[in-house]
């Protein structure tokens, strides 16, 4: 990367792409505490490559961008000049439904996409926190995923093929549009979580899924978040029709309007039989209903849960055996308490998901931040600090991620993105 | 099939030039360096005498897979019995320069442990223990050459078992299934292998390990765990995967509908996904089919049925009764003659038998058979149906179908004579023809079985060569020198094969 700036000509366009001078435009796409110099917001796959192409020449970092929900996720960027938004890639390409496939460009969101494959009772079972502002690119891009990952997996699970554009400038398609395809690497794996670093997704192809045709909310109130996972796993949340199952603490709860110290939500799906049997089991592990006219606000809740609470918030993410799930969270408690910190925590109770957000003194919760991610690892997981408060980020490295695989990943971003352009820094081992 | 992998002399680029050439087949030249006798002694030393196999009457059963159109015996194949002595041999080839291929149960369809260029095949046939089972949290550890059905046997004591059940289950192993992503029946619902896969433990062809995954699924970085699923045996050795179990459903249903012929049961297929309903397994057969396993297995299949329609579902049992009426409405909709639902479990595992067996049953119409794997999208599959017809009458060739409908995915099965070389050819040119049909219709010309040597050709019909260059990069990521597997799903210069000879032997090795 040279030390080239983006002169005055080019902060007007970019390969022919005219940039978005709106006052305050760049600001949106902050991304791990720094801000482009330039946004623009190509019309076409061939537009996003000439402004890598000139990106490129002139020794420019790029990030493309969906809506910015998730740019915040990641270290600081070494380097970031241009913000390439996917907001006229907002096509839906292709729905075919008798396929249960469609493809989509990636600025489309999937709140977007999910009404238009509605129309035809299907879906694509995704719900990450905002989805009204997470388009297809940031997804993937992402791999954002919420409750629903319980019963249906991530992103991975449905992304069948893959368009983008890479540091050379070059269109790169992956996978394919049909069900079932082995034909070549399953390039389109590697998008998922890949944060910008590989290129810029420009469309998608998934697989899409019947909806169920009934849906029901369950709520149940426990002493802790921790008692709360160990309900979720009582349930037994793998047999049945539950959808998904999320713990949530008291300032989580606070956010639904739950008073409490925590409580487990539990959405079940199926059809209207299986909804009706379900319930039956679940009332005898005294949960209770939740009112339909409630329902749809408190799932949008616990779908938001994952997001900072405020600005100040240290989030961090990790996925462990769910079993070991609840004693791990009453450690996490009980250290926090003894160091005078406060985290609440909102679970994805049977697929051993928790994201703690650490509030607190900048000092001690960065010591906090590492021993949670040490004790994390030794119980097998990973914590990834989704949300680093500015004055932190010197001392909290988002990913933690170390080992022979990263070598690797560092081979994999060379064969994308020679030259380091898009977002460097961002990703895991300095990626 | 082959399609015309070997078709054209001009597009040999070996040097020497190759020995021979057998109608439209030619014999790889020697150009590969040998195992030396001290190496195999030093492989002996680490795995034991046992399982290390160099004679040549020995090693010929391992000159194919299941894809018996292309042959080409090792030098020598080790049995390594643990990873320590995987990361030995694997270190010591390394260290004489060689090439090698792995190889799990040889039941792949696509020549994909085809020792090309490769003198060394290394076996994981001895690397068969399941390292952990956690009912809990629903996770196996299982080394590579655990068989498939031997992890689902290891956990339905508990209710749970392992969804990708490829027909050839019980034979083939995980480390195979990881390689090429295999799907069976069941995957309409559950997903293939890489739903089901969280980590993977790799021998890199330096003998270096590394864990890619682990045994939750949000591990920070690039999904290498995924990239290296259904990578064909190129980034290196698998020595273990940690694999999803999942629960087994409360109740099964399993329904048989038998129709005039395939259009009626498509109709059928396609009535029940718009219906928003998602069976578990949704798999057809044809004419040539019903009857041959009619006449290997009796089941029990009238003997005028043109197609029969197996449809499963699975779930809760309250909700199973509403869709096992509604899939019954709609295939009497689409005309079918009859529909019954498998009366109790052995009736229901009969059934499967049948259909998984399909493919041994239709070996018996004929010396030889090749089963084809192509994709088409789920509403055109009586458009490919029509034109596998057309080729088969074109071409003079007697094609069965047997495959998974509820997912688009054909497979058709060639029958032959190898040691008619025309047939032969006819096969190729057959096979060849419905890929391309396949992806015309915006499908694919593998979703199960892999390009291996097989489909090298039909690469291009789907990716530029934008694409395939970065698939071919991200190989030298894994393998540098591009040392495991070589020749194998990307055309390289030099990757001629060593093809039946006329009138030789038929070898298989038994499943
Ligand atoms: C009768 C029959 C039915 C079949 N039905 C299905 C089906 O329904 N669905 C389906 O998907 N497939 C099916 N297949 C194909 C085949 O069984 C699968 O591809 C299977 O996964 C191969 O496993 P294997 O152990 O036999 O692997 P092999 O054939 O030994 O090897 C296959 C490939 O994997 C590589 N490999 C093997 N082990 C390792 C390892 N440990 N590390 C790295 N690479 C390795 C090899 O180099 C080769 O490229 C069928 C085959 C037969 C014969």
């Amino acid at each position: 990367m040279s030390d080239a700036q983006v002169s005055g000509d080019t902060a007007r366009s970019i390969g022919g792409v005219a940039a978005d001078g709106a006052p305050g435009a760049a600001w949106r796409y902050a991304a791990g505490g720094a801000v482009p110099a330039m946004v623009v917001r190509p019309r076409t796959t061939a537009e996003v490559a000439s402004v890598i192409a000139a990106a490129r020449a002139d020794g420019l970092a790029v990030i493309g961008a969906g809506k910015g929900a998730r740019l915040g996720i990641g270290n600081r960027p070494r380097r970031y000049d241009i913000a390439v938004t996917t907001d006229h890639l907002d096509a839906i390409e292709r729905h075919v439904a008798e396929d249960l496939t469609v493809t989509v460009q990636a600025g489309v969101t999937l709140e977007q996409l999910n009404e238009e494959l509605g129309r035809s009772g299907q879906w694509l079972p995704l719900d990450p926190a905002v989805g009204g502002e997470t388009t297809i690119g940031g997804l993937i891009a992402a791999d954002a995923c919420g409750p629903l990952r319980h019963s249906h997996g991530k992103v991975r699970d449905f992304l069948l093929g893959i368009e983008l554009v890479n540091g050379s400038a070059e269109v790169v398609r992956g996978g394919g549009r049909v069900v079932k395809n082995v034909a070549g690497y399953d390039v389109p794996k590697l998008l998922c979580g890949s944060f910008g670093t590989l290129g810029v997704i420009t469309s998608a192809t998934f697989k899409t899924r019947p909806r169920p045709a009934a849906e029901a909310l369950y709520l149940g109130r426990c002493a802790g978040v921790a008692a709360a996972v160990q309900l979720a796993l009582a349930i037994d949340c793998s047999a049945g029709a539950v959808a998904f199952a999320d713990a949530l603490s008291e300032g989580a709860c606070e956010a639904i309007g739950i008073d409490g110290a925590a409580a487990l939500v539990v959405g079940v799906a199926g059809s209207q039989a299986e909804v009706d049997a379900e319930s039956e089991r679940l009332r005898g592990h005294a949960l209770a209903p939740c009112e339909a006219a409630r329902a749809a606000s408190i799932a949008m809740a616990v779908r938001n849960s994952a997001l900072p609470m405020n600005d100040d918030a240290l989030v961090g993410r990790f996925a462990v055996l769910p079993a070991r799930l609840p004693a791990l969270l009453a450690r996490v408690e009980a250290e926090a308490v003894g160091r005078g910190l406060v985290v609440e925590t909102a679970a994805h109770a049977a697929a051993g998901v928790a994201r703690c957000q650490i509030a607190g003194d900048g000092e001690r919760a960065a010591l906090f931040a590492e021993w949670l991610r040490m004790t994390v690892r030794v119980e097998g997981g990973w914590v990834v600090y989704e949300a680093i408060p500015d004055g932190l980020r010197a001392r909290v490295e988002a990913w933690g991620m170390s080992g022979a695989a990263v070598r690797l990943m560092r081979g994999v971003k060379r064969v994308f993105d020679p030259d380091g352009i898009f977002s460097p820094g961002r990703f895991v081992g300095g990626i | 099939m082959g399609g015309n992998l070997y078709a054209n002399p001009a597009d040999c680029n070996c040097a020497p030039p190759c020995r021979a050439v057998i109608g439209e087949r030619r014999l790889r030249p020697v150009s590969s360096p040998r195992v030396s006798p001290e190496l195999i002694d030093e492989l002996r030393a680490i795995v034991g005498a046992a399982a290390v196999v160099a004679d040549e009457a020995s090693t010929r059963v391992y000159e194919c897979d299941g894809f018996t159109l292309a042959r080409s015996a090792p030098d020598v194949v080790v049995l390594p019995g643990s990873r320590d002595e995987m990361v030995a041999v694997v270190r010591k080839v390394a260290a004489s320069g060689l090439c090698f291929v792995p190889r799990g149960a040889g039941t792949g369809l696509s020549g994909g442990c085809l020792p090309l260029d490769a003198p060394v095949m290394i076996g994981t046939s001895r690397m068969r223990a399941i390292r952990s089972v956690d009912f809990e949290n629903r996770r196996v550890v299982a080394e590579a050459g655990v068989v498939n059905l031997h992890v689902t046997r290891a956990a339905a004591a508990h209710g749970l078992f392992y969804a990708p059940d490829p027909s050839s289950q019980s034979a083939c192993t995980i480390g195979g299934n990881v390689a090429e992503n295999s799907g069976g029946p069941h995957t309409l619902k559950y997903g293939v292998t890489t739903n089901h896969v969280l980590g993977l433990e790799l021998v890199l062809p330096d003998g270096e390990v590394v864990e890619l995954g682990g045994e939750v699924d949000d591990v920070p970085g690039y999904d290498l765990r995924g990239l290296a699923i259904g990578a064909e045996g190129t980034f290196g050795i698998v020595t273990a995967a940690t694999l999803r179990l999942v629960r087994t459903p409360q109740a099964v249903r399993t329904l048989l509908g038998m129709f005039r012929d395939v259009d009626d049961a498509c109709r059928a297929v396609s009535a029940i996904i718009a219906a928003g309903i998602l069976p578990a397994a949704l798999e057809l057969m044809d004419r040539m089919i019903v009857e041959a396993v009619e006449a290997a297995y009796g089941f029990g299949f009238p003997p005028d049925a043109g197609a029969v329609l197996i449809v499963e579902l699975d779930g809760l049992e309250v909700g199973l009764g509403e869709q096992v009426d509604a899939v019954r409405a709609i295939c009497q909709t689409a005309r079918a003659s009859e529909v019954r639902v498998a009366r109790d479990e052995a009736e229901r595992a009969a059934l499967w038998k049948s259909r998984k067996r399909a493919f041994g049953a239709v070996g018996r119409l004929a010396p030889n058979y090749c089963t084809q794997d192509g994709v088409v999208p789920r509403g055109s599959v009586p458009e490919i149906l029509r034109r596998i017809a057309a080729a088969a009458e074109r071409y003079r060739l007697r094609i069965a179908n047997v495959f998974h409908a509820g997912d688009g995915n054909i497979h058709p099965i060639m029958l032959f004579d190898e040691r008619d070389a025309d047939e032969v050819s006819r096969v190729l040119a057959a096979g060849k023809e419905i890929l391309e049909a396949c992806v015309e219709l915006g499908g694919s010309v593998t979703g199960e079985h892999g390009i291996g040597v097989e489909k090298i050709e039909q690469m291009p019909l789907l990716f530029s060569p934008v694409d395939l260059r970065v698939m071919s990069e991200l190989r030298l990521v894994f393998d540098a020198q591009r040392r495991c597997n070589p020749g194998k799903i990307f055309p390289t210069p030099g990757a001629c094969v060593e093809t039946v000879k006329v009138g030789m032997p038929r070898r298989q090795v038994p499943l």
